[in-house]
């Protein structure tokens, strides 16, 4: 009895091919590259950063760790709705670790013949990664207190 | 046909929130066959009980695809407590 599944092995072989979690620096420039072409009429940027503060206190840092086979695999996931949706070229990066003010945790690159497109399928990508990647993050306070953000349950 | 194995050998992985509580990031358990979900997650609260106060907001998943219901657990599987995530 085999329990491979049809679509588990294509996901298998997207595994890591692809990687869009990272613990180094996000590169913007090469991100954008990465969804250029000459037929392209229209790119969105997307970018994360880190802020200085929350409802409750002056932050210094965030921390952030993921399940990273799983948060890649639901990436991919998310990337082929966004391409059965609209017509883009696509790059979904996010950064874990430690990461100071004004750092970069997340790219969302997307490019379209039109620009109506690459709004629409960025804005999709961003709120869908947010609430369905397994990746958390922990806010570092001022005074040394620290806090997991409040976050999304993972649903079926 | 498959040979009956007394006892499987999984592996839980801690994230977050529920990875502090429990002070360790992965885990694992030697079970006996067959086991279930639930029987493994009331095993994980015994032995961590800082995750019964997180555990309402908790998924779980097996061979990362999130469970709905009480599941038997294969040898080799790859359980994951997952706090509500807050990617961004």
């Amino acid at each position: 009895m085999t329990q491979t599944k049809g679509n588990n092995v294509y996901k298998k072989h997207k595994f890591r091919e692809i990687e869009m979690i990272t613990e180094k620096d996000i590169s913007i420039e090469k991100i954008l590259k990465s969804v250029r072409d000459d037929s392209v009429g229209a790119t969105v940027l997307f970018i994360g950063t880190v802020r200085n503060f929350s409802e409750v206190d002056t932050i210094v840092g965030m921390y952030y760790e993921s399940y990273t086979r799983m948060a890649e695999e639901r990436m991919q996931i998310i990337i082929d709705d966004a391409k059965q949706k609209w017509n883009i070229n696509c790059k979904l990066l996010h950064r874990i670790g430690d990461l100071e003010v004004g750092d970069v945790s997340v790219v969302v690159a997307v490019s379209s013949f039109h620009r109506h497109e690459a709004f629409d399928a960025c804005q999709y990508l961003v709120e869908r990664i947010k609430r369905e990647v397994q990746i958390w993050k922990k806010e570092k306070f001022i005074g040394g207190n620290e806090r997991w953000v409040k976050g999304y349950l993972t649903e079926k | 046909m498959e040979m009956s194995i007394s006892s499987i050998k999984v592996k839980v992985l801690y994230f977050a929130n529920a990875k502090e509580a429990a002070g360790t990031q992965e885990e694992q358990f030697i079970l006996s066959n067959p086991t279930s979900s639930d029987l493994l997650l009331r095993r994980i609260l015994e032995i961590h009980p800082g995750i019964k106060d997180l555990v309402k907001t908790i998924s779980i998943s097996v061979n990362r695809k999130v469970i709905s219901e009480d599941i038997l657990l294969n040898d080799k599987d790859e359980i994951a407590l997952l706090p509500p995530v807050a990617g961004g």
